[in-house]
């Protein structure tokens, strides 16, 4: 019944779908199973793509091949930059996604895409002969053969699913949960933990009274994630923000001994960072509100997302806080929030291609190792399917670096440091963050994804384009000079020091108070030629004009700490043999199987010594 | 791995010869900028521009062009060298002292401290060793590192340590401000507000610096902090010295010193170690021919913390006044008046035995046309006091703060202040400018109650009876708001002083021929400690002066003795200049928290180092983000 494929994945929400679109992509042989084909790519959560730090994580999975931008692009009901204000490397991309659109959109691509088939089934068994991937088994008990397997099963292994004092298996409101793979992956050595997550209630958007609450429109100049020709939005609809306030809090606490996460039910560890608003309430007591975003969730729908709202107690007390909301008085729900439980695998059982260490050829992507959100489950799933592809075609494996990619950041950590609560990307996590801007994910990595064979060449050429007008532009700063008489007068309007000397366009543009916006004006003749430019190259030479110091000190630190990332580790190193290694180093080593110098000096417990020491015998 | 190309990593330098034993000693620089490096430094050829494997002589210099030492370098082109680097061995005399120095000004100008094998590790990536080779390197790394930390953890122990980690905890809340900003600006939490920002890198940079200046105290204090006894021949140096170390005789060894051939005599007092300079030339049984003595005595004067000024009659006072005339400003001098029970005392009523009580001997002070006799300043101040004293000094009010930031490092008209002065009595004075014997105390709301003003006004008194001390009283009010006249009621209040001092100079010109304490000797605010060498009468407080001078030297209570914890602490404090200059500019807190993670990382050397995890967990801990 089935051909034997080069790569099957398991699971068709972000991950999976980027991973089995990345494989069919560079020419794999793909078999997409999932529990139900009419929830592909399903926003789980909030209908809403990127933010702070997953904005940039979406154009690298653009700027690499992927389809996650694009299908955002084609999808979105509201465009903001978020952080104009700060600097160019904070400067993040997030959109309203229409839902439904959203799920549509990832399954038209996947329909057309060559090479991808499909199959509604669960898996149940992992079929391995010499710790090799041979395929999978599923619940229908059929044996698909195939090269190597990509697990993304979000939060459906043994999902529990908490609403009050009732809770039940799922792996998201209304389906099942999926079981046998865990206690398949245990025996097999693997260790297992739990994790919890949770989502807040939906509810009629005629039901609310916009009037009580702030809107938040789009940007008036939307933007958008992908690096390649999509339309921009037209047309926009706004969210809005609205507080919780005491009222809220106490009928909340009248649910507290109803709580699952206080009653203890709830075992896995939830993330600090999405806490559920009985928690921010219970532990920021002294916080007299809490901020709700109210968002649309789509163009054609009246559902509305609460988010700030996320909360496990029973349904009844969810409905009368809500009512005391502004806005909300008169609300009608439509469905619950929850709480969910599910198994991971802590990540550090894998290698950084996110091949487990176990087990050759096979991969894990997504929430299975323990992170959070669409945009670190897609940036997973690309890069398991990739590498997926790679080990079957027995070809390099890819893996980015710090110093590259928020995608290596990401991996590199789980990798490396593991987590103990989901695992979201913040910028903080970066130590190159002034590298890795949104503006600059095509130059950093669509080479390398059109060298793999992801990227189309359409988009090396813009990267080309782009690049060179960049330069030619910074040139073209440098040798424009201006008079004082020229120039003074204005810059005394734009409150920024006069000239004394004859001073190059460049240097202007490097002061606070000026943008290419006021060089225009003082170089007329400069305007119409800008004008011929990609307003990216423009974008990008007053960012290398403004930041340039702080640009180069980063880029030197990664020089600085590039040899050790180059240095790589033989796999099967014997650290027993070196009787230098401090002890706690060495049993650190041993389990982490470092790839690179670099990565074990990232690991905790591996002191600076046993670097010098490894560097050493790896020398030759 | 394969056969990587040379690639010059940043320049690193270690001494290469064993501590403290040899002749000479040799620290070796390696890498990219070496030799512009070293010839910042050097005077002598630019290495540069010499061939490779040559020799050459010159001298180290510190920037304002004090010899530290007169050297050989050798000069190793890459890949020519040891590393395959551009490198420099520079050969100096062994003292630990010179070779401190040495790479103390090395660091300064860019290089960096070279971890535990990392020469070896550099020449074994550029392909200079076999694997057998490289074992046995590996297994020295893993001992010397393992010395070095214990030798870490030893001087950690203790203020140093907690000091640090509370730095480290603010820059920790500070960036984690700065990160909550960035990746949670939509979330509805308040942020750092950048005045605080900036008051909080200054008291930051407030607290690292003494810690950075303590280095040299903390340097000497190893070494031995360097005394010279000066005075003309036969006024008993010789046997001072030999009374001194008498002593202590359990203690005192001579070692081979920091030049060829001297031999160093080393006490301790208190825990405090001195090393006596030139103590060949001392002990020389005959009379130096005068202008080799007064050239050697020049020397050792240049080279010593503390200049001991010795002398026995108004001749030979003269001699060390012209010597001492020519002393840099903040060289610590004692003038101590030796053979008194021959001389002192026949002419001088000194303070008699019940008024001066066992252990606080009197030093005496002309006033006037009598000779008034005040308590010395040099003191066993109680332990309690001390401790108040060390106290406050921790806990200062702002207003204290900001008078020391105008007050501090002779900023005043070249004026010495300390601040949180204790006296025996048990007060302890917000300043003290000791050479002027001018006190200066602010109140703050506790001084306006009426009590309150009775002690102070008591005190004010008592401190005038006993020490000659004048008290000049602001309120923090005046320190704040009128900052200006405050600072020019002060310098007339010092002024006035100093007209007092000129004007009794001019009242009692025949005084300095009659009495040995004449105001010849430096007038009023110096203190003459009189002793006898032969019969060891004032032995104990000549002594008590000497390690009072030391310990005002250290403007903290911690001392940085590292050369390696010094050098992160430079660049910390340099990064967190960076912050300053970067909130003046008004840039953005991303940039600021590349500074600020900087500063994180160079006192992460030190007390471990931070990850964006904990600045992640101290945000979660502190603020409620989370849609």
């Amino acid at each position: 019944m089935f051909p034997k494929y080069d790569v099957i994945v398991v699971g068709a929400g972000h991950a999976g779908c980027e991973a089995a679109a990345a494989a069919a992509n560079m020419g794999s042989k793909v078999l997409l199973i999932t529990m139900n084909m009419q929830t592909i790519a399903q926003m789980s959560c909030n209908p809403a793509m990127g933010g702070v730090a997953k904005g940039q994580i979406v154009r690298e999975v653009d700027a690499l091949g992927g389809q996650s931008g694009l299908v955002s692009d084609r999808t979105m009901i509201q465009f903001r930059m978020l952080n104009r204000s700060k600097g160019p490397a904070m400067w993040s991309p997030r959109c309203q996604s229409d839902r439904m659109l959203f799920a549509n959109e990832w399954r038209a691509i996947l329909e057309s895409t060559p090479n991808v088939d499909f199959w509604q089934d669960t898996v149940r068994e992992i079929l391995i002969k010499d710790n090799r991937v041979q395929g999978v088994k599923t619940s229908l008990g059929l044996e698909i053969a195939s090269s190597a397997v990509v697990l993304t099963n979000g939060t459906f292994l043994n999902g529990l699913i908490h609403i009050g004092e009732k809770n039940f298996g799922g792996g998201r409101t209304g389906e099942k949960a999926a079981t046998g793979l865990t206690e398949q992956l245990s025996a097999l050595g693997f260790e297992a933990g739990r994790m919890k997550t949770g989502t807040p209630p939906r509810v009629d958007g005629r039901s609310l009274d916009y009037s009580r609450m702030e809107e938040q429109p789009g940007d008036e100049q939307p933007g958008k994630f992908s690096y390649k020709d999509t339309a921009p939005l037209l047309k926009q609809r706004s969210c809005w923000i609205t507080y919780t306030n005491d009222k809220v809090h106490e009928v909340l606490r009248t649910g507290f001994d109803k709580s699952p996460m206080f009653s203890g039910r709830i075992k896995g560890l939830g993330p600090r960072y999405c806490p559920s608003v009985e928690d921010k309430i219970n532990r920021f007591a002294d916080k007299d509100r809490h901020q709700i975003f109210v968002e649309p969730e789509g163009w054609n729908t009246v559902e509305v997302y609460v988010n700030g709202f996320s909360t496990s107690l029973p349904e009844d007390v969810q409905y009368k806080a809500l009512k005391e909301i502004p806005g909300f008085e008169n609300v009608r729900m439509f469905r619950p929030g929850y709480a969910i439980e599910y198994d991971f695998f802590p990540p550090t059982q894998l290698k950084l291609t996110l091949e487990t260490q176990r087990v050759a050829n096979l991969f894990f992507a997504g929430q299975i190792n323990g992170t959070t959100g669409y945009e670190e489950a897609a940036c997973q799933g690309l890069m398991a399917g990739m590498n997926a592809h790679q080990n079957v075609h027995e070809k390099d494996a890819v893996i980015l670096k710090r110093s590259e990619a928020y995608i290596g950041v990401l991996i590199d950590d789980l990798v490396n440091k593991g987590t103990e609560e989901p695992y979201r990307m913040f910028t903080s996590r970066a130590e190159y963050r002034t590298l890795l801007r949104q503006d600059n994910a095509d130059i950093r990595l669509t080479p390398k994804g059109h060298a793999l064979g992801l990227a189309d060449a359409e988009r090396l050429t813009n990267v080309a384009k782009k690049v060179a007008q960049t330069d030619e532009l910074i040139q073209e700063l440098m040798q424009a000079k201006v008079q004082p008489e020229e120039v003074n007068d204005r810059l005394e309007d734009w409150t920024t020091a006069p000239i004394r000397e004859k001073t190059s366009l460049y240097q202007l543009l490097k002061r606070p108070q000026l943008s290419m916006e006021q060089i225009k004006v003082l170089q007329p003749r400069f305007s119409d030629w800008l004008g011929t430019l990609k307003p990216e190259a423009i974008e990008q030479a007053e960012i290398h004009v403004k930041y340039d110091s702080y640009i180069e000190k980063e880029r030197l630190m990664v020089e600085k700490m590039g040899r050790m990332e180059d240095l790589m580790i033989i796999q099967n190193f014997n650290y027993d043999g070196v009787a230098a290694l401090s002890f706690e180093g060495r049993e650190k080593l041993k389990r982490a199987r470092p790839q690179t110098i670099g990565q074990a000096s990232r690991i905790s417990g591996v002191s600076p010594s046993d670097i010098s020491v490894l560097m050493i015998y790896l020398g030759r | 791995m394969n056969q990587v190309p040379i690639q010059q990593q940043e320049a690193i330098c270690a001494v290469a010869t064993p501590s403290g034993v040899g002749a000479i000693g040799v620290i070796r620089v390696s890498g990219q900028g070496t030799f512009d490096l070293v010839h910042r430094i050097f005077r002598g050829r630019h290495p540069a521009q010499v061939d490779s494997h040559t020799i050459h002589f010159g001298t180290i210099r510190e920037a304002d062009g004090t010899l530290v030492d007169e050297v050989l370098i050798s000069v190793f082109k890459s890949p020519r060298s040891f590393t395959k680097e551009d490198v420099v061995e520079i050969a100096c005399h062994g003292s630990d002292y010179v070779i401190r120095q040495i790479l103390k000004l090395l660091v300064q100008q860019g290089a960096r401290l070279a971890r535990p094998g990392e020469f070896t590790q550099r020449a074994f990536l550029n392909g200079q060793f076999d694997l057998v080779q490289a074992e046995a390197v590996a297994d020295l790394i893993a001992a010397d590192s393992a010395a070095s930390h214990r030798t870490a953890i030893n001087q950690l122990r203790g203020g140093f340590s907690k000091k640090l980690a509370a730095l480290r905890q603010e820059l920790i809340h500070f960036a984690s401000l700065v990160e909550l900003e960035l990746d949670f600006g939509e979330e509805d939490v308040e942020f750092a507000q950048r005045d605080d920002l900036r008051r909080l890198i200054l008291d930051l940079l407030r607290a690292i610096a003494p810690l950075v200046e303590s280095f040299d105290y903390g340097n000497a204090l190893k070494e031995g902090v360097p005394v010279a006894i000066i005075g003309a021949p036969n006024v008993g140096k010789s046997t001072l010295l030999n009374a001194l170390l008498n002593e202590e005789k359990a203690i005192v060894t001579a070692i081979a010193g920091t030049t060829r051939d001297v031999i160093e005599d080393t006490m301790v007092l208190d825990g405090l170690k001195f090393r006596f300079i030139d103590t060949a030339g001392i002990r020389e049984t005959t009379d130096l021919v005068e202008s080799i003595g007064i050239e050697r005595s020049r020397q050792a004067m240049h080279k010593a913390d503390i200049v001991l000024l010795l002398f026995d009659s108004d001749e030979t006072l003269a001699d060390v006044q012209a010597l001492a005339a020519d002393l840099p400003a903040d060289k610590k001098v004692l003038w101590v008046r030796n053979k008194v029970d021959l001389t002192a005392r026949r002419t001088v009523p000194g303070p008699s035995p019940s008024r001066r009580g066992e252990k606080s001997p009197f030093s005496s002070k002309e006033k006037g046309l009598g000779v008034e006799v005040y308590k010395s300043l040099i003191q066993k101040i109680p332990e309690p006091v001390l401790e108040n004293a060390r106290h406050l000094r921790q806990t200062a009010t702002e207003a204290e703060v900001l008078l020391w930031e105008l007050l501090r490092n002779r900023q005043l008209n070249g004026w010495k202040f300390r601040r949180q002065y204790p006296v025996e009595e048990g007060f302890v004075l917000d300043f003290f400018c000791a050479e002027y014997r001018l006190g200066i105390e602010l109140d703050g709301s506790v001084h306006e109650e009426t009590d309150q003003r009775q002690y102070d006004t008591a005190r004010t008194e008592e401190l005038k009876r006993l020490y000659n001390i004048d008290v000049i009283r602001f309120t923090n009010q005046e320190v704040f708001y009128d900052t200006e006249l405050a600072l020019a009621k002060l310098v007339e209040a010092v002024e006035a002083k100093q007209g007092l001092i000129q004007k009794k100079e001019k009242q009692s010109p025949l005084l300095s021929k009659q009495s040995p304490f004449s105001s010849k000797e430096k007038g009023l605010g110096v203190e003459v400690i009189p002793i006898s060498a032969q019969t060891q009468q004032g032995l104990d407080a000549l002594k008590r002066a000497l390690t009072a001078q030391v310990l005002s030297q250290s403007t903290s209570d911690t001392v940085v003795t590292n050369l390696r914890h010094y050098e992160q602490l430079v660049k910390a404090s340099e990064a967190l200049q960076e912050v300053l200059t970067g909130l003046d500019l008004g840039i953005t807190g991303d940039f600021l928290a590349q500074d600020i993670r900087l500063a994180l990382h160079h006192l992460g050397e030190i007390t471990g180092t931070i990850v964006s995890d904990d600045l992640l967990a101290n945000i979660f801990s502190k603020f409620c983000i989370g849609k």
